[in-house]
């Protein structure tokens, strides 16, 4: 007489609401927008109304910040569906794209004003390895848009474990 | 939104597990970096507050017949990071841009929480017929253009310059040669005038040489000097001159001589 073979593991998950999700996305948003566009904008608008040129535009950060920010957002919003994986690729995609466009602009040249002094300073080297940042997320998008497409919901009991 | 699912094991799937460790290690890398920039900012606050220094010059005549500025500068690290890669380049132009001469130190490295002094060294040539020439009698302007660069914490190449205007006091300023008329006994009278508006003491003899149209010696004179900076000299002594030898259409040339070192004053001709 064969033992039966053991039932499947049953796991279960408990995604909270989109409603909930929003919520915390929205306060989310506080801090992000700190990060990523306030501290930006506030350096820059410091070093211009002290006479020192830009290395990048006001503008380009404060647009690349808010796209950062909604990107995220709508990410964390759609975790538990199966387009977290691409957003999640958009979101790093957009970030490489944005530290290239400072790598471009990354050695700064300083006149101070009123003195002989010039002092420039590179920084392609450090910007580059924070690209490694974005294109691990990248990676990572890339894996979980598979995983969603081969088996749907199969990250779910881990991601929101009940 | 809740629901339950059926899989082969309770361990998370490899693609769930892959992806995972591709966020952590983002995530790490990030935490890494801006732990990294922040230390690196520290240590560029430490060196702000304590800045290169740069001793007094001192100028002096040297027996290859260049004027030797030599100085220290001292380096202080207090970062945690080495300061790599680090190169000085000086280069001295009169007022008119020609060339003088040049100073280059390094490449060299400070490590972290270290301090160093380098010497500095500039000669400029004072040779007659040189670009350096007028240094001796004409006080001016010269124009120093200073590039220094280094890469600080691994990452951070960065790079000074630094245009420069100083004045330069001769030690021989406005040195003038004049001859009065040929007295009875055939001497000639010949009055030296000149400012030391060097920072160092002019020390030493001064060598006159009367030289006829065809350039040949007619006579000279010697003078001892000991003039301060800041100092008049004026002068004058006879000249016995050969017999037979016609100063006029000739040309006084000088030198200033010390037990080390001969330096070759311009000359000037007889009117």
């Amino acid at each position: 007489m064969s033992t039966p073979s053991p039932p499947p593991p049953r796991l279960t998950y408990q995604v909270p609401s989109l409603g909930w999700r929003i919520t915390v996305a929205a306060l989310r948003l506080i801090p992000l927008l700190l990060l990523l566009v306030g501290l930006p904008v506030a350096a820059l608008t410091f070093l211009q109304s002290n006479s020192i040129a830009l290395p990048l535009s006001i503008v380009a950060v404060t647009l690349a910040g808010a796209i950062i920010v909604a990107l995220s957002t709508a990410r964390y919003i759609a975790k538990p569906t199966s387009a977290f994986g691409p957003l999640s690729i958009a979101s790093s995609a957009f970030v490489l794209a944005y530290l290239y466009y400072i790598v471009l602009r990354s050695t700064y040249v300083l006149a101070v004003p009123g003195s002989d002094f010039t002092v420039r300073l590179t920084y392609t080297d450090f910007m580059l390895c924070l690209m490694i940042v974005p294109a691990l997320s990248l990676a990572a998008g890339i894996v979980t848009t598979l995983e969603d497409a081969r088996v749907p919901r199969e990250r779910l009991p881990y991601d929101y474990p009940p | 939104m809740s629901g339950q699912i059926y899989p082969s094991s309770r361990r998370p799937p490899p693609l769930y597990r892959l992806a995972r460790a591709l966020r952590r290690a983002s995530l790490f890398v990030l935490v890494l970096l801006i732990l990294f920039a922040a230390t690196v900012v520290y240590s560029t606050v430490e060196i702000r507050q304590s800045p290169p220094q740069v001793g007094s010059f001192s100028v002096e005549f040297q027996t290859n017949g260049t004027l030797a500025l030599t100085s220290t500068l001292t380096l202080s690290n207090p970062g945690f990071y080495p300061i790599q890669a680090f190169t000085l380049d000086v280069r001295v132009v009169n007022g008119t841009g020609v060339f003088l001469g040049a100073f280059g130190l390094g490449p060299t490295e400070l490590g972290g929480s270290a301090s160093n002094v380098y010497p500095i060294a500039l000669y400029l040539p004072v040779s007659e017929t040189g670009p350096g020439a007028s240094l001796l009698v004409d006080s001016q302007y010269l124009a120093l253009s200073v590039w220094g660069n280094a890469t600080f914490g691994y990452l951070f190449p960065a790079g000074l310059s630094i245009e420069n205007n100083r004045h330069w006091g001769a030690p021989f300023s406005n040195l003038a040669y004049s001859v009065s008329n040929l007295t009875l006994n055939g001497t000639l009278p010949v009055t030296i005038a000149f400012q030391n508006a060097a920072s160092f003491t002019d020390a030493g003899t001064l060598q006159l040489a009367v030289l006829s149209a065809a350039g040949i010696v007619c006579g000279g004179a010697t003078w001892t000097v000991q003039v301060d900076p800041g100092q008049q000299f004026l002068e004058t002594q006879p000249v016995t001159l050969s017999p037979g030898c016609s100063p006029l259409g000739g040309t006084l040339t000088g030198a200033y001589v010390t037990p080390s070192f001969t330096v070759p004053l311009p000359s000037e001709a007889i009117k």
